[in-house]
């Protein structure tokens, strides 16, 4: 008998399940873009998730949601992901959350690291902004994978950090304050 | 396009990254050792282990079964990770001080587990003090010579929780009762090749916790009249716990146990 697979504490991969139909609305960016996604994507959102239960709540119509401080560029990353990750059982993204050691399913480790580092960046500021923890665990733990066994010399090249004398003298949040 | 790693949640990052990493990260900016200080990551283990050209960090984190070691020189540190050797230099690191000291603060209630004195100079040793304000566990190697140990001993016991000596630093009847009357945890000598004679007044003027002595020269007489006084006075106020004497010469069990009402258990 082949031995069992241990399995428990890693995330499993989505897979679809017979369900309602999906319940298409549109999002539209902070620069204008306008994209479609199904709701139950958004729900891994918890800044959306409430925004669409007070229109539910109220029995308003939800044509548009407004996301306000994510470019088209980015939302669109964000809403793939969402989609691949609407069956997921949010608990297990909350019980990683803080953890060192979380695994990466191939499909998000694909997805994430053929990201140029800016593009990272921005995709993790925007999950931190929507509240999408399991897109937060598996984008930091990237950052960090990507540092690893890094110099110092190479980190700086990696994130940008500029050398103390190179400060710029306008920046508010500095490396160096 | 400029990278910012400042607008991200980078305290989750930081939680993610191996220890090696993040001591890098520490060292780009004060920013980034502050970001690093500031994730408040607990380090399971630390030795250290001070030599005459450099001191060497061996450090592990819970859990994780990392471990990374460290040499400390005055202008660069070795790092060794993954079976490679990496170097790393920071302009305005000169000493291997700025390096410790960095290192030190980086990591909050940060305690040297184990603080080996294998070579270095004496006057160096107050350096090592000012570096290490506190270590669970003192050895100083067996390599040193007994002077040097005896004055290592008087300079680092203090950061101590537990002393471990590889001589026999007893010149004198007034070095043992100075010694054997420190408000020490534990302490444990290790010398067998010069034993320590000890004598009655010795064990009852005995203030440290758990003394342990390889090899000791002591007296039958000696050891059945502690043992009586021991078993008859007020134990309460006797500071000492658990004392172990590896004797060096030969007892008669009986002699010891004169007097005693005893019963061997196994």
């Amino acid at each position: 008998m082949a031995p069992k697979k241990n399995s428990a504490k890693r995330p499993q991969p989505s897979t679809p399940k017979p369900s309602a139909p999906a319940r298409i609305v549109k999002v539209q960016s902070s620069d204008g873009h306008i994209l479609q996604a199904d709701v139950r994507a958004l729900l891994l959102s918890s800044t959306l998730a409430a925004t669409i239960k007070g229109y539910d709540d109220e029995n308003k119509p939800l044509e548009k949601l407004e996301v306000n401080n994510v470019v088209g560029f980015t939302l669109k990353l964000v809403l793939e992901w969402c989609e691949k990750h609407k069956e997921d059982d949010p608990a297990i993204a909350q019980a990683e959350k803080d953890k060192k050691n979380i695994f990466i399913p191939s499909w998000d480790r694909h997805f994430l690291t053929k990201l140029p580092m800016g593009n990272l960046f921005d995709l993790i500021t925007a999950a931190y902004h929507l509240d999408i923890t399991g897109l937060i665990n598996y984008g930091c733990k990237t950052v960090a994978n990507s540092a690893k066994g890094k110099s110092t010399e190479e980190m700086r090249e990696l994130f940008g950090i500029p050398e103390p004398w190179e400060q710029p003298s306008t920046s508010t949040a500095t490396w160096d304050d | 396009m400029p990278i910012c790693l400042l607008s991200l949640p980078i305290e989750e990052v930081l939680m993610s990254m191996d220890i090696g990493d993040l001591i890098a990260f520490s060292v780009c900016s004060k920013r980034t050792k502050n970001l690093v200080k500031a994730s408040n990551r607990k380090m399971h283990r630390i030795e250290v282990y001070v030599e005459e050209r450099y001191i060497r960090f061996r450090v592990m984190e819970r859990n994780y079964y990392e471990l990374i070691s460290f040499h400390f020189f005055d202008s660069y540190i070795e790092l060794n990770r993954n079976d490679l050797v990496e170097v790393w230099r920071k302009q305005d690191f000169t000493q291997i001080a700025h390096w410790i000291a960095h290192f030190m603060s980086i990591f909050d209630d940060l305690i040297v587990d184990y603080l080996n004195i294998v070579t270095a100079s004496l006057y160096y040793l107050d350096t090592v003090k000012q570096l290490i304000p506190k270590c669970r566990r003192l050895h100083i190697n067996e390599i040193c010579s007994r002077a040097f140990t005896k004055d290592a001993f008087w300079k680092l016991y203090p950061i101590a929780e537990r002393v471990v000596i590889y001589k026999n630093i007893f010149d004198d009847e007034t070095d043992k009762s100075k010694i054997l009357t420190l408000n020490l945890k534990d302490l444990s000598f290790k010398d067998w090749e010069n034993s320590f004679k000890l004598e009655l007044d010795d064990l009852l003027t005995l203030n440290i916790a758990r003394l342990s002595m390889a090899a000791t020269t002591i007296t039958e007489k000696a050891l059945n009249r502690f043992l009586k006084l021991w078993m008859k006075g007020s134990r309460t106020f006797y500071r000492p716990k658990n004392i172990r004497l590896q004797l060096w010469n030969v007892v008669n069990r009986e002699e010891v146990l004169r007097g005693i009402k005893y019963q061997i258990l196994f």
